[in-house]
């Protein structure tokens, strides 16, 4: 039972202690959603012509499209309710490059979709959102553009694989060697405070 | 002649059955000309054009007239090689056992203001059904004329898009068929 002056678990906006519940849920909708692309797009691609490659790269392209949307809502939030502050870290650079890594993945959210848009575009398959309705087409036809367009989609997919694994070794390295909240606030389920080295 | 076609234009169809009484004949030119097929893939549209084609088109005020169009269905287009490739293949087109989508017709009713309605058969693969397609008959200025025109019709019941591709929810059944040919008048018709 909690008392009337006690928080609930996890708030719902983000606090100088920890991340709430909104932002938790785009965090890991989004982590879940991208996993998926992941499959998809690798899948599909391993694929020859078909039926079963049609509909991945529906759904792919589906999801997709809602991946941008919640990003843009994502970052919408995140200006209504700033984030906890970086913690301490040994030295500038990692401030920097914790700095740079957050807004390359944000980038590479919005872009790639926007890119797998263009790609569908150039191949003359104009994008569906899960059969309810239809984004317009961006470009006209065109193979080449299409074949860069693919090169492009395919090298940020790698790209944001490389900044996700630094993201998780970064968020591991503070949980486990410098030992601050930095993973747990981002967690559901737990309580955040007993390890804080914030910056005031 | 001149006078004729102003006339046409204008759509007095008097003065275009005089001149289709002679049973005028016309060949396309595919340069200037468009076959498109529309209809959808996962829910959005999806269009193609088909390259070559001929055929001969005799229009005459007595029951002459007569409409053939023969298209190469090798000359798919959709922009997307490998998927044109599908479509020569034996789920679709099957384009080496039936290398022609073949459209007859001795019935060309005219409805008036240069607006005509055709009854034919239409053959695609080694399945034929018939076919009504209103279209119009524009005489130009150059001499030439523009046949304009759209059909819908059931891939299912053509027997395209076999296996896997039958499915359709992801692929869909209904194509319209749209048509902008530019003829020319036939030579020695």
């Amino acid at each position: 039972m909690h008392g009337p002056s006690q928080q609930p678990l996890i708030p719902l906006a983000n606090t100088p202690m920890r991340y709430g519940i909104v932002a938790q849920t785009f965090h890991w909708i989004i982590v879940a959603l991208v996993m998926l692309q992941f499959v998809l797009g690798i899948w599909a691609h391993a694929l020859p012509i078909s039926l079963e490659r049609l509909i991945l790269l529906a759904r792919h392209k589906s999801i997709g499209f809602t991946i941008f949307g919640l990003v843009v809502l994502r970052l919408g939030w995140r200006l209504y309710s700033p984030p906890p502050p970086q913690p301490l870290v040994p030295h500038p650079v990692f401030r920097m490059a914790a700095r740079l890594s957050h807004m390359l993945l944000y980038a590479l959210l919005l872009s790639m979709p926007v890119i797998g848009w263009l790609l569908s575009s150039a191949s003359n398959l104009t994008v569906s959102w899960f059969g309810l309705f239809s984004l317009p087409n961006l470009v006209r036809p065109d193979r080449r553009l299409a074949h860069w367009l693919l090169f492009t989609h395919q090298s940020m997919a790698w790209l944001l694989l490389a900044v996700v694994i630094l993201h998780i070794s970064a968020a591991l390295w503070h949980h486990i060697i410098l030992r601050d909240d930095v993973l747990l606030r981002m967690l559901p389920f737990t309580r955040s405070g007993s390890r804080t080295r914030n910056l005031p | 002649m001149n006078r004729l076609v102003i006339l046409c234009l204008f759509g007095l169809v008097a003065a275009c059955n005089a001149q289709f009484a002679a049973a005028s004949c016309w060949v396309p030119v595919p340069a200037l000309s468009r076959i498109v097929f529309s209809t959808t893939q996962a829910g959005a549209p999806f269009q193609g054009t088909f390259h070559d084609y001929s055929g001969l088109v005799c229009m005459a005020a007595g029951g002459d007239s007569h409409i053939r169009v023969s298209v190469n269905t090798a000359s798919v287009d959709t922009q997307l090689p490998e998927l044109d490739t599908a479509l020569r293949g034996p789920d679709f087109f099957d384009t080496r056992r039936w290398p022609q989508a073949l459209f007859e017709s001795e019935a060309v009713r005219p409805m008036g203001q240069g607006r005509y309605r055709v009854t034919g058969k239409l053959t695609l693969r080694d399945v034929t059904h018939e076919v009504n397609v209103p279209f119009t008959f524009t005489p130009m200025t150059d001499g030439n004329a523009r046949l304009k025109g759209e059909l819908s019709l059931e891939r299912l019941d053509y027997h395209i898009g076999l296996g896997q591709w039958a499915d359709t929810r992801w692929v869909g059944n209904q194509v319209e068929l749209t048509f902008s040919i530019v003829v020319q008048p036939a030579a020695g018709k």
